[in-house]
């Protein structure tokens, strides 16, 4: 009797144990939260970056001057990724033009748009589908003064269990009319790995 | 006898572990009328607060926005790893982009005062609120 109810317990107890490795757990997390999963840039990164880029420069002298009485028209060119990591910078960018956007000092016109504008104004003008009345007059596009661009770098070190990486994020922004660099931003990023002796 | 310190035992050290993760914060309270700034510390990790806290808070101004500077001092001897967060307020006291603020991570050598500013994501921030947290 004694042994026929251990064993019983024990088909139960290994059937729960498989079946709980067999499920998935998922559950939402703090995208804000500090993200050290893995030495690779990441989402921490990412946020650290853009924000350091926009208090930077918000807090720049002539940069306050300049937008004190308007909001200059910026572009982003793009970020050169010279890591050996594939990288996707224009997130970056984005979140930094977004940041820049809601501080309501500067505006942007958006290049990566630039096509699917020609071709709905192309449409519009051109398709005899639309009424003329209501269609856009072209020309009337405001241009940038400003372009933002930058550089992201990185040295990767590795010896025995021991990893370091070091990431070097660096912004411009230069007047289209006088080329003058306006001002420039940099970030710099160090990340530290150690093998576990022990573990999967 | 036993009996009864179990339920003690663990309460405690359930209670322990929850200070151990718990963040603490210090918020600035802008007198609308006259600009006066206030301080309010808010510790929900007493362990914490005994090695790392704000020193001093300044607030600038840059045109139309506001830029905090907070002194962080790491009280003990040795290094001291730990995250924090800015969030800006309105006047009204309304956060300004729930979801902007990040946490950030920071390390501290023995008795170093460390730097740390943020920048009001637009005009209308007025006050900080900074949070520490140690896992």
């Amino acid at each position: 009797m004694k042994f026929r109810t251990l064993a019983l317990a024990t088909t139960i107890g290994s059937m729960a144990l498989f079946s709980g490795c067999a499920s998935q757990a998922v559950s939402y997390g703090d995208a804000q939260a500090t993200e050290t999963l893995t030495k690779d840039f990441g989402s921490t990164d990412l946020q650290q970056i853009a924000a350091k880029m926009v208090d930077d420069m918000l807090a720049f002298p002539p940069v306050i001057e300049m937008t004190q009485a308007r909001r200059p028209v910026l572009f982003v060119d793009r970020i050169k990724n010279k890591t050996q990591e594939h990288i996707d910078t224009e997130s970056i960018t984005d979140t930094i033009q977004n940041k820049l956007i809601n501080s309501g000092k500067f505006r942007f016109v958006d290049m990566t748009s630039v096509g699917a504008m020609a071709d709905q104004l192309a449409y519009q003008q051109q398709s005899g589908m639309v009424d003329k009345r209501t269609a856009v007059k072209t020309g009337s596009q405001i241009a940038a003064e400003y372009m933002l661009n930058g550089n992201l770098s990185s040295i990767v070190k590795n010896s025995g269990g021991k990893s370091d990486v070091y990431y070097k994020f660096t912004f411009k922004l230069q007047n289209l009319k006088t080329g003058i660099v306006e001002w420039t931003g940099e970030k710099e990023i160090r990340k530290s790995a150690k093998r576990a002796a022990f573990g999967l | 006898m036993k009996q009864r310190l179990l339920p003690i035992i663990l309460c405690s050290f359930s209670l322990g572990l929850t200070a151990c993760t718990a963040p603490n914060a210090m918020r600035t309270q802008t007198d609308p009328n006259t600009g006066a700034s206030n301080v309010r510390t808010m510790t929900g990790n007493p362990i914490l607060a005994t090695r790392i806290g704000v020193n001093r808070i300044n607030m600038v101004s840059l045109g139309d926005i506001k830029k905090a500077s907070l002194a962080l001092k790491n009280g003990w001897f040795y290094a001291q790893s730990f995250e924090y967060k800015i969030v800006w307020f309105d006047a009204d006291g309304t956060e300004i982009n729930p979801e902007g603020a990040t946490w950030k991570p920071i390390t501290l050598q023995g008795r170093e005062v460390k730097t740390v500013q943020s920048v009001a994501p637009n005009p209308r921030g007025v006050d900080v609120l900074i949070y520490m947290k140690k896992d």
